[in-house]
């Protein structure tokens, strides 16, 4: 028997295996194979962990959340930093106002610019008031006929298409100028995200789950109620999120291009620029910027007792 | 290498039935006979299964083991009634299932167990109640909660049970109409091998406090001899029976039984069936 035999041989015999395999004592027989295999894959995983810096992938829970919440807020704290730095080095010419000054400018013309903020934020609400009802009809509509979900894609890309700024002039050849063509422009900005999440919503549940409806031969409606509706909630808190300051925004552009004359947020801003006050203009966008995230923060608020129902 | 096994004899193959036509008594039990499916496309339909006759005798556990994508659950879709066969037919207890499926009196546990996370355990168990518009019958989910050991989690969401838990919300839940027929589609197979282990005993102890007719996919050979009164062999895509076995072993042995030379010559037997249909 040649020695290479007699090593095949020993290699079949039932050899101990270490419960542990141990790193230390460079367990690299041919018993101890698979572990040697590990210690490699370990090795190497531990060189790749080197490679990106070091760092590993950690387990998520406590110290992730705080350290979400830090960088979050950095990179909130970061941004007025970053402007007033800019605004500092003077490269952007005289225009581009420091937050200072924008905030002196708001706390100055407060009430002024309430007074045009106030319709802006009351056409956004009715928008997303009309929004949520169409919402709510479409995903009990989708829900009843699923094929709708293709008829909505194909609309909400058609809709996306649409430069509102455009839209809005051409329909005040219809509508009378004012907050009614102002919210109708909300409702147009906001249909996107509706529209998208409803296309989601459809397809939500998966195949095991619809099998449980079938199984018990569930009216659709019903079934939506007790597990595909809950199957949207995820969807939809990202649409509402989306939604809320898509509408905003809406607004604002309608207003900008002149489906108002008297008052709202994007007059002023109009105004502002046409007259060259920055500061103005500057304040204007720093209340809109806030508008934005506190509705942004509201649709979270809404929907925080249904997703956290749902985690 | 070990002799022949006398103990084989206690495992009789059974040539594979092939259609035959001629009209039998209603069983009690599943009884399949000459079914034949394809999935519809736009080129002519795709076949999945071709002609599958057997039956599983009432209170009795059907084991279906073959190749993956073979077409077993396909097969339990059929007997679910989500999907209409081709050809043949398909009784349970002497009911067809269409009127098996309208009557909710077929429960059935995919391998994902698909909780859903906003209901507690005990409320899942009860979705098929609210899905059928039935009643809620809190004396049969407090039984099923007791046999399955999750009475003490019955108010817990899904989050906070493990696998093998969850597992067993999911055959509790397929339970809670008071089936006549339970399918259950690989629902081990995510486990690991101990609670596997675990979940098959407690689901015989179950099935036979339960008397309810079972039809189970598995892909593990140990597992099929371990719980089944028949184990039916199937071949390639489209699946046609290759063999049935049927093991007498009494449910009341079957823990004692696993680590037995009889029950490893069962298992090789089925092996050697399994490879003979690929």
């Amino acid at each position: 028997m040649t020695m290479m035999g007699a090593h095949a041989g020993d290699a079949t015999e039932a050899v101990p295996v270490p419960r542990t395999p141990s790193r230390a004592s460079g367990a690299s027989t041919v018993a101890g194979d698979g572990s040697a295999t590990a210690d490699r894959v370990r090795r190497l995983a531990r060189s790749d962990d080197a490679d990106r810096g070091g760092r590993s992938l950690r387990p998520t829970g406590g110290p992730a959340v705080v350290t979400r919440v830090a960088v979050t807020t950095a990179a909130i704290v970061a941004l007025p930093v970053i402007w007033a730095a800019l605004a500092a080095t003077g490269w952007l010419g005289p225009g581009f106002v420091g937050p200072a000054e924008t905030v002196r400018t708001l706390h100055e013309q407060w009430s002024m610019i309430w007074f045009n903020a106030s319709p802006t934020l009351s056409a956004t609400l009715t928008g997303v008031l009309i929004l949520l009802a169409i919402t709510a009809v479409g995903m009990v509509v989708v829900a009843v006929i699923p094929a709708l979900a293709a008829a909505l894609g194909g609309l909400s890309v058609v809709l996306g298409s649409l430069p509102l700024i455009a839209v809005t002039p051409a329909l005040a050849l219809v509508v009378t100028r004012g907050a009614q063509l102002v919210t109708i422009v909300t409702v147009l900005s906001g249909l996107v995200p509706v529209a998208a999440m409803l296309v989601a919503a459809a397809g939500a549940a998966t195949r095991g789950r619809e099998d449980l409806g079938a199984l018990y031969a569930t009216p659709r409606l019903r079934w939506w109620r007790h597990v595909g509706f809950w199957h949207t909630v995820p969807v939809l808190d990202l649409g509402l999120r989306a939604m809320l300051p898509a509408c905003f925004v809406g607004a604002i552009v309608a207003e900008w291009s002149g489906a108002t004359g008297t008052r709202g947020l994007g007059q002023v801003m109009v105004n502002a620029l046409f007259s060259y006050q920055p500061a103005l203009l500057w304040a204007a966008l720093l209340l809109a910027a806030g508008a934005a995230l506190g509705l942004f923060g509201l649709a979270a608020l809404i929907m925080m007792p249904l997703r956290r129902r749902i985690r | 290498m070990n002799p022949a096994p006398a103990s084989l004899s206690a495992m009789e193959a059974i040539p594979a039935a092939a259609g035959d036509p001629s009209p039998a008594p209603p069983s009690d039990g599943l009884r399949i006979r000459g079914v034949s499916y394809g999935y519809p496309q736009r080129r002519g339909a795709v076949p999945a299964v071709d002609d599958v006759s057997f039956e599983v005798p009432r209170g009795g556990m059907g084991v279906l083991v073959g190749p993956s994508g073979c077409g077993k659950s396909t097969l339990l879709r059929l007997v679910a009634g989500l999907l209409e066969p081709d050809a043949g037919d398909i009784e349970v207890g002497g009911v067809n299932p269409a009127r098996l499926r309208a009557e909710r009196r077929a429960g059935f546990a995919f391998q994902d167990p698909g909780l859903l996370s906003w209901r507690t355990v005990r409320r899942n168990i009860e979705l098929p109640f609210d899905l059928a518009g039935l009643p809620r019958d809190r004396a049969w989910t407090d039984h099923l909660l007791e046999i399955t050991g999750l009475a003490d989690w019955a108010d817990r969401r899904p989050r906070e049970l493990s696998g093998g838990m969850r597992q067993r919300v999911a055959l509790a839940r397929a339970l809670a109409t008071r089936p006549d027929v339970l399918l259950l589609d690989e629902p081990f197979g995510a486990l690991d091998e101990i609670t596997r282990s675990d979940l098959n005993l407690e689901l015989l102890r179950i099935l036979t406090d339960t008397a309810t007719t079972c039809l189970l996919v598995t892909h593990s050979v140990d597992e099929a001899v371990l719980l089944a009164d028949v184990v039916v062999v199937l071949g390639r895509r489209p699946c046609a029976v290759h063999a049935v076995h049927e093991v007498p072993t009494p449910r009341a042995g079957r823990r004692e039984v696993r680590d037995t030379a009889d029950f490893a010559d069962r298992c090789r037997a089925v092996r050697a069936a399994l490879e003979a249909g690929r």
